[in-house]
């Protein structure tokens, strides 16, 4: 019965479909249109269901926009962070751990981002970016290197300041991006040009070195060149030239700051061309091509930002410095055998006369250590001329020397007596046709009458003589001038001129030496001659040439070599009339005194003959005038020369009366005086005469017999 | 040689108040007081500069030898109170120019009244006894690494300043200026601050100080600041409530009250 409830078409009956346990009923569980049935598309494991994990809207959907922007995060090719201001790492993604070996966990909320970066460029950091990034709110671009567990790698950081969602905190987001090869590529870069920059200066500082080394004169030269140039520039602060001596042990030479001592000595015995670093000092050996000149011991630079010393310049410089060395000995052995012969020539026999001093100063050049043929001379031509020369050969060294000293002896030899200036220059121009090394030198040449002073002079294109009078102004004597020897313009006639000299009257005869200044013109530097001179006057010959020439030379700027001669007249001789009243007697002794004092006469040498001559004149008015006031008494003063060797000064007196005496016996002497000034004279003589009685006396200018 | 024109000196302030100077620390110039020194300019003269080589100074007086060491640049501080010729000053130093100013106010305590020293640190190379914070292999890496940033602190320092386009004119205003430091006096700079060692120099100051500390500083970590404060006879010490090296900066109103407080007491 298919009503029953039991049957299976019944309705009610389980198995019948329409029944809701049969499993086609739409009620039934396992229904698929069923919401519990999984494949029911409201069932939460239908892919189709929103919760369903392959759903889009699924969250953990790699599709969902949450999951993909936590997922770009966390896989972005760059290293991304968010920090505190502070630099406090708030979240960093898997790259920057990855890259830094570590876990979250280690960074977020404890390290700052600092922490994670090569001391570099965490102190970078600290200095210039975190500063720039307060001020700026923003960093682009900026090279530093990340810590990894496999070293640096290098990065370009990028980072902003801004606000964190609503709210007022600030955070900062960080980029970094890896810069591998560009860094490498920007290291060989950096790399080359830092090469590039140290040779260059390494360059520079070498080249200095070599120029002022160059240029350096003389082994004083060499050791100041490199104190100048190879002590503060190469980074050291005190540096001391030691130099081997003759003996072969090394002594300090210059020194520039605190002298830096050896250590340990012996040095020679450590060093063999390699520069040695003793302590704070580095020695440098200064080797030639045969032999170890010396040391240049550095102190070196003890800041703390001081960078190393570069061992191969220091190397470079010793060896430029070595070789400079051998240069130099062998240039001032030459210069030395030039100036010797210079000095020989000089140093030759002069003449000696009471009636003229002269003085003179030779200094060979500061520069060059070279002579440069300048010369001075002194020499009688007949009785009572005296000539003097100073002159100057173009050129340097022996080659001058050797001009000079026969262009001085065809000056002797042409200078004959009674033959004046003009024509000596004349014969000169003749010579210097045959010896080529003397042409165009310049030389002045005067000569000085002893009896009254006339000089006649004549310059030959060289500087003029200064004439320095006892009393007045001195000034240059510009007469007399013409060409330099051998040089002709037109006529070969040589002028000449003269000046006439008074007692103590001066003439300064020079080289352009003294006068001539690189940085000053020849009229300003004859000027300073002219002013430096004037106060001179009261100085001995002697003292006159030296002050000048250290007032003048001590500069430090003078350089050539330098010549310079005194020429001092003393004066004619003294002659007087005293007439028979002896009125004139007090003048007299008061002249005679003078005269006497004048030509160096000491006080008591002076006092004696000054009674001496008292004495005679009134024994020539007793017994001469026969006390005629009308007559008168010649006395006449002069010096001449002791015989011998010596050839000192001797005073004589004349005292010349018309009358005819003659001490016959001792008591006429005394009588006559004649005692007394025997007691005080080296010798007295009566001599008569046609004319009447000389009484002449005799007597050592300079203490002592005659 | 005018040192003011030397080390760019500029005097703003109040005439005739008592003076206070700031010098800048490694790394950057006076600038690095531009939130600070204008606290301070309605009661004080004023006086900012710059260390030679850095900002606006005269690049030419820089002496590798005289710069070699601090005493070189303490001696150039000198030289500006001298010429400025100002009663006892108020010298405030950040980092390196902390101990710059320990070392002037040895040389002669007259000039100075009081130091106020930011961030010091005497020696930052750790020491047997002493932690200063960095290890000498540490530093040499900040050299070698200095060393390879050469373009960075020559080139890419300047874009870095320049490249700001939505602030043109604090670009413009600071490209000339802000840390521009010729890379190789950086380089020699760095060497002189990091490698220099003036613990004995602190018992030689008698000026009145205070020490101005982070709360953290890698670079003057605050044991260091410690050790300054307690080496330094009659110094004080306030710890900032903040981190980083240059509090000037990062919390600048901190720095200001914490000097005027000071000066007030």
């Amino acid at each position: 019965m298919t009503g029953h409830p039991e049957h299976p078409e019944h309705p009610e009956h389980p198995e019948h479909p329409e029944h809701p346990e049969h499993p086609e009923h739409p009620e039934h569980p396992e229904h698929p249109e069923h919401p519990e049935h999984p494949e029911h598309p409201e069932h939460p494991e239908h892919p189709e269901h929103p919760e369903h994990p392959e759903h889009p809207e699924h969250p953990e959907h790699p599709e969902h926009p949450e999951r993909s922007a936590r997922e770009a995060w966390e896989r972005s090719p760059s290293a991304l962070l968010t920090l505190r201001p502070d630099g406090t790492v708030l979240d960093a993604n898997r790259t920057l751990l990855d890259w830094a070996g570590l876990e979250r966990e280690d960074v977020v909320g404890s390290r700052t981002l600092s922490g994670l970066l090569t001391v570099g460029g965490r102190i970078f950091w600290e200095t210039h970016l975190a500063p720039l990034l307060l001020v700026e709110r923003r960093l682009d671009e900026v090279a530093v290197e990340v810590r990894t567990p496999r070293g640096r790698l290098p990065v370009l950081m990028s980072a902003v300041l801004t606000t964190a969602g609503d709210g007022p905190a600030e955070v900062v987001h960080v980029a970094l991006s890896s810069a591998g090869d560009r860094s490498r590529y920007e290291r060989e870069l950096v790399a080359a040009r830092r090469e590039a920059e140290r040779s260059e200066t390494r360059l520079r500082a070498l080249q200095a070195v070599t120029a002022a080394l160059s240029r350096a004169v003389g082994v004083d030269g060499v050791a100041d060149a490199l104190l100048r140039t190879a002590v503060a520039p190469l980074g050291a602060s005190a540096g001391t030239v030691w130099l081997t001596g003759e003996d072969g042990g090394l002594s300090p030479r210059r020194s520039t700051g605190a002298v830096v001592e050896l250590r340990p000595p012996p040095f020679g015995e450590v060093v063999h061309g390699e520069p040695v670093l003793v302590g704070e000092d580095l020695l440098v050996p200064l080797r030639g091509q045969t032999a170890l000149h010396g040391v240049l011991a550095l102190t070196l630079d003890r800041g703390a930002g001081a960078e190393p010393p570069s061992v191969d310049v220091h190397t470079a410089v010793g060896q430029q410095a070595g070789l400079a060395l051998d240069r130099a000995h062998r240039y001032e052995e030459r210069a030395g055998i030039a100036e010797q012969l210079q000095r020989s020539l000089l140093a030759g026999e002069h003449p000696h006369d009471e009636r003229f001093t002269f003085a003179t100063v030779y200094r060979p050049g500061v520069e060059a250590l070279e002579v440069g043929g300048d010369w001075f001379d002194v020499f009688t031509a007949g009785e009572d001329v005296v000539s003097v020369v100073v002159g100057d050969v173009v050129g340097r060294g022996l080659g001058a020397a050797v001009a000079m000293g026969q262009l001085r002896s065809a000056v002797r030899a042409v200078a004959d007596p009674g033959t004046g200036p003009a024509q000596v220059l004349s014969r000169l121009d003749r010579f210097v046709d045959q010896v080529e090394a003397a042409r165009t030198a310049t030389l002045v040449h005067a000569q000085l009458d002893l009896g009254d002073g006339c000089v006649r002079y004549a310059c030959a294109g060289h500087l003029p003589p200064l004439l320095l009078p006892a009393q007045g102004a001195p000034r240059y004597l510009w007469g007399g001038r013409s060409t330099p020897l051998g040089v002709v313009l037109g006529t070969r006639d040589r002028g000449e001129d003269t000046v006439q000299l008074g007692p103590g009257d001066r003439l300064l005869l020079y080289t352009d030496g003294l006068v001539e200044r690189r940085e000053q013109g020849l009229d300003e530097g004859l000027d300073v001659l002219l002013s430096t001179a004037a106060p001179l006057h009261g100085l001995g010959a002697q003292e006159v040439v030296e002050s000048l020439t250290g007032a003048l030379l001590d500069d430090g700027n003078a350089r050539d070599d330098v010549c310079v001669l005194l020429l001092s007249w003393s004066g004619p001789v003294l002659e007087r009339r005293v007439a028979a009243d002896l009125t004139g007697l007090s003048p007299l002794r008061r002249e005679l005194g003078a005269w006497l004092a004048e030509r160096g006469a000491e006080e008591e040498t002076a006092e004696d003959l000054v009674l001496a001559a008292s004495e005679a004149v009134a024994n020539a008015v007793e017994h001469g005038c026969g006390g005629r006031p009308e007559q008168h008494v010649t006395v006449r003063a002069e010096l001449t020369r002791a015989a011998g060797p010596a050839r000192d000064p001797v005073v004589l007196i004349t005292v010349a009366d018309p009358g005819r005496w003659r001490a016959r016996t001792a008591s006429d002497e005394r009588g006559r005086g004649l005692g007394i000034m025997r007691a005080v004279v080296d010798e007295v003589r009566v001599e008569p005469s046609d004319t009447g009685t000389r009484l002449v006396l005799r007597h050592a200018l300079r203490g002592g017999a005659a | 040689m005018d040192v003011l024109r030397r080390n760019n000196v500029t005097v703003t302030g109040r005439p005739g108040g008592p003076p206070v100077v700031f010098a800048h620390g490694f790394g950057c110039d006076q600038l690095m007081w531009r939130h600070v020194a204008p606290a301070f300019e309605a009661d004080h003269r004023v006086v900012l500069f710059d260390h030679v080589g850095a900002g606006g100074s005269d690049l030419a007086a820089y002496d590798p030898v005289r710069h070699s060491s601090l005493d070189g640049y303490a001696a150039d501080v000198l030289e500006v109170l001298e010429a400025l010729d100002l009663p006892p000053a108020v010298f405030v130093g950040h980092s390196v120019s902390a101990m710059i100013g320990v070392l002037a106010a040895a040389e002669r305590p007259e000039r100075f009244a009081h130091l106020v020293l930011v961030g010091p640190s005497p020696r930052y190379v750790d020491d047997t006894g002493y932690r200063g914070g960095f290890s000498r292999e540490e530093i040499d890496e900040l050299l070698a690494t200095m060393d390879d940033n050469y373009l960075g602190w020559s080139a890419h320092v300047a874009p870095m300043i320049m490249g700001v386009p939505e602030r043109p004119e604090l670009g413009r205003e600071l490209t000339d200026s802000f840390c521009r430091t010729d890379p190789a006096i950086a380089r020699r700079f760095a060497r002189t601050t990091f490698l220099s060692d003036n613990r004995a120099d602190l018992p030689r100051v008698r000026t009145p100080a205070l020490v101005l500390q982070s709360r953290e500083d890698v670079i003057a970590p605050p044991e260091v600041g410690r050790y300054v404060h307690e080496h330094l006879a009659g110094s004080e010490m306030v710890v900032l409530d903040t981190t980083g090296h240059c509090p000037n900066l990062s919390a600048p109103e901190q720095v200001v009250a914490a000097v005027a407080d000071y000066l007030a007491a």
